[in-house]
């Protein structure tokens, strides 16, 4: 089973609801449940766009709680999503399959770690199976802060909450999978005028037209699907 | 931290019928009932209801729409929905107790809902499309309540009186814009908050629109994976009413459905109070 979770903001409201229906719709009968966090409010200020330690800190306990609530087993996977992918077709579930400990897509210029040459995920979508993620939520604060010492400071890593979470899933003894590129790298207007989706976007763009209409910010994009009547 | 869940009942002997069970259901998890009460007669039906509460060990907080409202322009329904926004105006509570929005015919089947003091908690927004938040089962501390709702402890009915009358659609002849009055509200109030953070929750949906992890009377089938909640069927208790009533083999079917349920669901559960209780309120309803 798959407990995804997500961090969102009030502007990305409508993006985020896309990305859970269509998550919803192409995860089912893996999905156990989806958590989406709103912040901008008092308890997440620091959150922002999920850059530094504090922010990865938060996914961090947020994967936690979810292995300590849920019983996550350990062939499950926890998922770390963004509001701006959708989903448009199950393809991409049927990696899922307790193979990997860790899954996404991968960064393509590897850098040098305490751990050898590594690629992180890109944070759009990273899956941790249930055992990793059971280890990572078992760090200590003091072990966290000696793998920030060692492994981030030492080694100049950003601490972005994508590689952090990647890494510690490294760390944890992951074995990665990096995702087919026909899964994901299309682009999606061309992709959906030829009817050849792919598996999941990441709309990390603000076009000036989506479908033919102005768009200006990828916020404006589930609008535009709806104004046409368009079912992912 | 205590953990209270809010109910709101008219006389309607549809809804109230469901008053203990749903409440029984809640309490196994930890949930404290809170019941609001509009039309509140002290009649047989609300004693038997009151009495069957008590004999099965609970202790439910109750309280009661003012009668001024019996010269209102608002239905008894729309009152009793909404009077559950306004629950945290009532006095006792700590605020950082938790409260949780259920609905009598929701009855759960598992320990299933863990909100967070920080956040507010919404569930299910899918089933709705994303558009208003569902009533079921937005929770959040009283102190949170009481800052999104605009109200502090005291009389409810007044907070009450003064959201109506600012919403048109409380009054409005059109059935659906009308029930869904309390959503409305609690949207509107909601939505617009932005010192606390949100928290969704989505267990996902059915390709029939059910939801998933539901046992719902528009689409039963008790064997769903890990179950959490019942959407209970109508009318079951009529299975022990007139014989000759036409839908009478429907709401046997529906009763036998429910035992089922009930038996699948809690296992080793003694349900012969829900058994005498249906009876007998059969019996008054019918009177």
């Amino acid at each position: 089973m798959i407990f995804a979770f997500s961090f969102t903001y009030p502007p990305d409201e409508a993006l985020s609801n896309l990305m859970c229906k269509t998550l919803i719709k192409y995860s089912v009968p893996h999905l156990a449940n989806i958590r989406v966090v709103q912040t901008g409010g008092r308890q997440y200020t620091s959150y922002l766009n999920g850059a530094g330690w504090g922010p990865s800190m938060m996914k961090l306990n947020e994967l936690s709680y979810i292995c300590e609530s849920f019983n996550v087993r350990a062939d499950d996977y926890i998922l770390s999503v963004d509001s701006d992918v959708i989903f448009t077709s199950s393809q991409v579930f049927n990696y899922v399959d307790g193979t990997y400990g860790l899954i996404g897509v991968q960064h393509q210029q590897p850098y040098n770690t305490a751990l050898g040459m590594f690629g992180h995920m890109s944070g759009a979508l990273i899956f941790i199976r249930g055992d990793i993620a059971h280890k990572m939520a078992n760090l200590t604060d003091d072990e966290l802060g000696k793998i920030r010492q060692e492994h981030f400071v030492r080694f100049n890593l950003t601490e972005n909450e994508d590689i952090v979470l990647s890494y510690l899933a490294k760390l944890c003894g992951a074995n990665e999978l990096n995702l087919p590129n026909e899964l994901t790298s299309g682009n999606l207007q061309e992709d959906f005028n030829s009817n050849q989706l792919r598996s999941f976007y990441h709309l990390n763009f603000n076009p000036e037209t989506f479908l033919g209409e102005p768009c200006v910010k990828k916020q404006n994009i589930p609008g535009i699907f709806e104004s046409k009547w368009i079912e992912l | 931290m205590k953990k209270y869940i809010v109910f709101g009942v008219n006389s309607n002997i549809d809804y109230l019928y469901y008053l203990p069970i749903a409440l029984w259901s809640w309490k196994r998890i930890g949930w404290e009932p809170i019941v609001i009460f509009d039309q509140y007669r002290g009649d047989a039906l609300s004693t038997l209801v009151s009495n069957t509460v008590e004999s099965i060990g609970i202790k439910a907080n109750a309280a009661f729409i003012s009668d001024d409202f019996k010269l209102s322009p608002y239905r008894s329904d729309t009152l009793s929905q909404v009077s559950r926004l306004y629950a945290s105006a009532l006095p006792g509570f700590a605020i950082e107790d938790m409260l949780m929005l259920g609905d009598v015919d929701l009855i759960a089947l598992s320990d299933a809902w863990h909100p967070e003091e920080k956040d507010i908690s919404i569930y299910n927004h899918d089933l709705t499309d994303f558009t208003e938040y569902p009533m079921c089962y937005v929770s959040m501390t009283i102190g949170k309540w009481r800052t999104v709702m605009n109200i502090e402890e005291g009389d409810f009915n007044m907070f009450i009186k003064r959201d109506l009358d600012n919403c048109p659609n409380a009054q409005s002849l059109d059935f659906y814009k009308r029930w869904g009055v309390d959503q409305q509200i609690l949207t509107d109030r909601v939505s617009k908050e932005n010192r606390f953070e949100k928290r969704f929750y989505y267990n996902g949906k059915r390709p029939n629109g059910y939801a998933m992890g539901r046992i719902d009377r528009g689409s039963w089938n008790i064997d769903v994976d890990n179950p959490k909640d019942c959407h209970m069927h109508r009318d079951i208790f009529k299975a022990f009413q007139n014989p000759n009533h036409e839908s009478y083999d429907t709401f046997s079917k529906k009763w036998s459905d429910t035992m089922r349920m009930l038996e699948k669901c809690f296992p080793g559960e003694n349900f012969d109070w829900f058994l005498l209780y249906t009876k007998e309120y059969a019996k008054l309803a019918q009177a």
